[in-house]
């Protein structure tokens, strides 16, 4: 009796049990059908992956039949000690590799080759009320080398790509990794984190604030002395590290493609020809036009320390007058 | 006491509909949501499909882990383009793309036909949750250029 009453009771759950399921069924079918049919739906056309990270059976492309899907990793499985991120992958890459969380090789032949990094953000001036972008060289030669995106996707010169978001949401121009593998561009703050118009920040120190040792040989009262040779090195000094040694190197030991200083024929040779570089650029390289960027005093600066620092030169400054007179022979064409 | 039987074979009989019910929204509700796949996965299907084999999938999450971009889209000649690339067993076994790791020595060989084309029967070509994928009108919808990839699955 006992038992049939155990055995009933057992008879009423399992059937509490399957009212509730089938309602529950029954209500996930009404739920998925009013979002189908609802005309007013919310979110009618969000996309959104509902859960993140799937394992590859059920992440809609592997195919859970096949022998081999069972074995691959699930992305949530090597992810679970990664920082998180917002989109993409849900990961900051970028934070992995700083922390170095991961240690992805920079040669096939030799795991322990360093990359190459270059230091230099550019920053391109936006249109409208959007953040200026910010594009850091640094983040970008940790994974890549110049040769993946200059010349193809980048011309290496400021102001020579015209950037469009338009062309980024196509998978051009930043859009062929932006979107695709590197963080999306719904991302916005990424690239566009320098706000319009930033208030200059005024350093109250006792030492000479690099302005100042700058303005020395920059602006120069009427009838004053010309800067001495020590003024134009420092002031060079400060130039060169703001402005060329991305490229050439801060030791100027140069960098990838780009020639080092150190003993360079350039630097040590004829001062015209390095005048005509430093003022003119070269063409078809990344050797921009400082002349156009910089007075007389600053490229003075500059070519004073270039050509006496790490060993180059005999202690002679290159003045603001040889600047002058050598942009009106260039500017005739001579 | 035979009534009590029937009942049970009813009630068991209402169970296994209920499960079905369940099994089926759960189905509709894996039909309804977007591809799941891991952002960045590119399906390659250049040749598979006409091979008799299924399209790769090639997870770009698990190789950046262990590789800079630029070994093989730099050192390896990896085009920055799904299916952009001509690639086929015949350079994989010659240690060409692919074949540069997928050799046994650095990564398991190119016998493990398994791993790579484990992609879901016919799969065209594409890169998997890419913004372009993701947008609600797709370009091209307008009459403008059509994009480099495929929409449909």
């Amino acid at each position: 009796m006992a038992k049939s009453l155990e055995r009933s009771l057992l008879a009423r759950l399992a059937s509490a049990g399957a009212i509730v399921s089938v309602i529950g069924a029954g209500l996930g079918i009404a739920v998925l059908a009013q979002a189908q049919d609802n005309p007013n739906a919310f979110n009618r056309l969000l996309k959104r992956s509902v859960t993140p990270n799937a394992a590859p059976p059920q992440d809609g492309i592997h195919d859970p039949t096949n022998p081999g899907t069972g074995v691959l990793q699930p992305p949530s499985e090597s992810f679970s000690v990664l920082p998180p991120a917002q989109a993409g992958n849900r990961i900051d890459w970028v934070r992995a590799l700083d922390d170095g969380q991961i240690q992805p090789w920079a040669d096939l032949s030799d795991p322990s080759a360093e990359k190459d990094v270059m230091d230099l953000d550019i920053v391109m001036e936006v249109k409208g009320t959007m953040p200026d972008v910010v594009y850091p060289h640094k983040q970008h030669t940790e994974w890549l080398d110049c040769a993946n995106c200059h010349t193809e996707l980048f011309i290496p010169q400021r102001g020579k790509n015209q950037l469009s978001m338009a062309a980024i949401l196509l998978g051009e121009q930043c859009g062929v990794c932006h979107g695709k593998v590197a963080f999306p561009v719904s991302d916005c703050k990424r690239c566009h984190s320098r706000p319009k118009s930033p208030a200059s920040s005024g350093e109250a120190s006792g030492e000479a604030s690099d302005e100042d040792v700058v303005a020395a040989v920059t602006e120069q009262a009427e009838g004053a002395e010309p800067p001495s040779f020590d003024q134009l090195m420092a002031a060079g000094e400060i130039l060169y590290f703001d402005h060329c040694s991305a490229c050439h190197g801060e030791q100027g030991e140069g960098f990838e493609d780009f020639p080092a200083m150190v003993g360079s024929a350039v630097v040590q040779g004829p001062l015209d020809d390095h005048l005509q570089i430093v003022l003119a650029g070269v063409a078809d390289t990344a050797m921009m036009a400082w002349g156009e960027e910089f007075g007389d005093g600053e490229i003075a600066a500059i070519m004073t320390f270039e050509r006496n620092a790490w060993g180059n030169g005999d202690g002679e400054s290159v003045t603001a007058e040889q600047i002058a007179e050598a942009r009106t022979r260039l500017a005739s064409g001579e | 006491m035979n009534d009590w039987k029937s009942m049970a074979s009813w009630r068991s009989r209402l169970l296994l509909a209920c499960m079905a019910a369940l099994v089926l929204a759960a189905g509709l509700l894996v039909m309804q949501k977007e591809s799941l796949a891991e952002y960045g996965d590119v399906v390659i299907n250049n040749y598979s499909t006409d091979a008799g084999m299924r399209p790769v999938v090639f997870p770009h999450w698990f190789h950046r882990i262990r590789f800079r971009c630029k070994v093989c889209h730099g050192d390896l000649g990896f085009k920055f383009k799904a299916g952009g690339n001509d690639i086929n067993m015949l350079k994989i076994f010659d240690g060409e793309y692919c074949g540069a790791c997928h050799n046994g020595a650095i990564a398991w060989g190119v016998e493990n036909c398994t791993l790579c084309h484990a992609g879901q029967p016919g799969m065209k070509t594409r890169v998997h949750n890419s913004t372009l994928e993701r947008l609600v009108t797709p370009p091209g919808a307008a009459g403008q250029q059509q994009p480099a990839f495929d929409q449909n699955q």
